[in-house]
């Protein structure tokens, strides 16, 4: 018979229950409580949440982050499985080759990958200027122009992100039944038949929890937007992480800061919960 | 079939491009841009990377942010672990009533992102007196306990159950069971929850930016940030700074990794 919380196991998870309200909980709910208390008394308990959204930076940096959010977890999501297909049908050696390539990006300090791409984007010097000059399109000056350096901020963020993802991507596809390809193979299926009665059923659901997760985490993406395009140009790049850390720190107001914070929290949350609840009942 | 190897050839080719041609961008302006106050004549690209090299240590002091950065990720890890592992054992072991809510609650915990809980993170630790801590930083990032418990679960799962019920036949108690059967026989996916904290907290940024102000306690990605700052025109310099501090972590955390999860290459198709 289950118990409730067996008395043998509280010792297992007492430390970790602690770390995870301390370090987790409290935090989160002192962010609501500094969003409706801190300068905002004098005008009223709502008024940083009334200034917050009255603010059109606020609301761009919204728009910036859900846009950078849907592009990067779809192109990731799909370039993850196009590539992870292709390591698996190679043979071990170059499976093996092309995972320790992998970690490198993963590896090396953020701040690192903004150094190596600002000087890519450098605008009339950097290589990827001096390649399309020499090409014929001319200097392209990729982080002048407000969508192209959004473009660049993608590029920049995949590259980082592409070892989390592929290696997902190999063991979803490692997981489906090799019988299921014989089948397809005795039946003379071309790839894209393949692909879509074999392949696609097997994937569907843990691509788009992969997605999901992806486009949750970029919330937090700050280091590339601050230091790479340095949120221009015309707060084209700016995030919401961006929005929130300059509140913080270098305005500094604390409380819209916390209020910006609380609305993208609930926010992120209903989504969530949202997607879980829809994922169960497909699932019943 | 033939055109298919082909595609997948050049998907393979392209993306390893795009995999590897920023680091050999990276190495190529490490041997060919001279810091701006060099002095001489250009001699080799070994000699324009030595400048570099000297520059970097006359201008900062990477071993403190390299050691910073080791103990950040290492005492983030070993929290992580230590009290990650109990719980994973629990949640794969035992049997309770609300254990499918506790997984629910811990994935969605896991899902939540910190960015907006930043303010709440910052008056926290400015009222705890922690401004300029490594603890500080250890701390927030709770260990990355949240991921290690779904690692640590999953590697949990595929130790044989028989092994720990023998183990009980012997008299051994549960928390013992857990330390010298179940811990030994999971420990590639410790080591691997282990080094996926240790490089997420050693590469830390915005934590680092938000509660270190001592140039004494910089991190490698505050180092990075700083040298940039103070030599944004001395390009050769600073990528050397940027790849220099990397270095350990590209060559230790491939080899660990592919270590640590070489028991589980047998799922691999044409895996041995």
């Amino acid at each position: 018979m289950k118990q409730t919380l067996p008395r043998s196991i509280v010792p297992f998870i007492a430390g970790a229950a602690l770390l995870i309200t301390a370090t987790t909980i409290i935090p989160t709910v002192y962010v609501l409580y500094l969003g409706v208390t801190h300068e905002s008394t004098s005008i009223g308990y709502l008024g940083n949440y009334r200034r917050i959204l009255n603010d059109p930076l606020f609301l761009q940096s919204c728009l910036n982050s859900g846009l950078f959010s849907v592009w990067y977890a779809t192109l990731q999501v799909i370039l993850a499985f196009i590539v992870g297909k292709a390591v698996l049908r190679t043979g071990a050696f170059i499976r093996s080759l092309f995972l320790v390539m992998l970690v490198g990006p993963w590896v090396i300090s953020e701040m690192a990958s903004v150094i190596i791409w600002r000087w890519i984007f450098f605008a009339q010097v950097g290589p990827l200027d001096q390649l399309s000059a020499w090409i014929g399109f001319g200097r392209l000056s990729i982080m002048i122009h407000p969508n192209s350096a959004r473009v660049a901020l993608l590029i920049a963020a995949l590259w980082r992100g592409f070892a989390f993802s592929t290696v997902f991507a190999i063991g979803v596809l490692a997981s489906i039944p090799r019988i299921l390809y014989h089948a397809a193979n005795v039946e003379d299926l071309g790839w894209w038949r393949t692909f879509r009665t074999v392949e696609l059923p097997e994937i569907k659901s843990a691509a788009i929890m992969m997605g999901i997760v992806l486009s949750i985490q970029t919330v937090s993406q700050f280091t590339l937007s601050a230091r790479l395009t340095n949120g221009g140009p015309a707060h084209a790049t700016t995030l919401i992480s961006n929005y929130i850390y300059e509140r913080l720190i270098t305005e500094p107001h604390p409380g819209l800061s916390a209020a910006a914070g609380s609305i993208v929290f609930i926010a992120v949350s209903c989504f969530v919960i949202l997607f879980s609840f829809l994922g169960r009942s497909r699932r019943s | 079939m033939k055109r298919n190897a082909w595609i997948f050839s050049t998907v393979l080719t392209i993306s390893s491009l795009y995999l590897l041609l920023p680091f050999i961008i990276a190495f190529y302006v490490i041997v060919t841009q001279r810091p701006v106050l060099a002095t001489g004549e250009y001699i080799s690209p070994l000699s324009t990377a030595m400048d570099n090299l000297v520059m970097v240590f006359q201008r900062s002091n990477p071993w403190r942010a390299l050691c910073n950065s080791f103990l950040i990720g290492f005492n983030s890890a070993a929290i992580g672990i230590a009290l990650g592992f109990p719980v994973a054992y629990v949640l794969a072991r035992y049997r309770f009533r609300y254990k499918t809510f506790l997984l629910g609650a811990l994935l969605l915990l896991r899902l939540m992102p910190k960015m907006p809980v930043l303010p709440g993170y910052y008056h926290i630790v400015s009222q705890l007196g922690l401004i300029d801590h490594h603890a500080s930083i250890v701390l927030v990032r709770g260990g990355g306990i949240l991921f290690a418990i779904w690692i640590m679960k999953a590697a949990i799962e595929t130790v044989p159950r028989e092994l720990e019920l023998s183990a009980i036949l012997d008299g051994y108690s549960p928390g013992r069971v857990m330390l010298m059967v179940t811990m030994r026989l999971a420990f590639p996916g410790i080591t691997a929850a282990f080094l996926l904290e240790f490089v997420s907290a050693w590469n830390g940024y915005l934590l680092p930016l938000l509660f270190l102000d001592n140039p004494r306690r910089e991190t490698v990605a505050l180092g990075i940030d700083r040298f940039l700052s103070s030599n944004a025109l001395d390009l050769g310099p600073t990528m050397t700074y940027a790849i220099l501090v990397s270095i350990p972590l590209l060559i230790v955390i491939p080899r660990l990794l592919v270590g640590a999860l070489s028991p589980y290459r047998h799922r691999l198709p044409g895996g041995n």
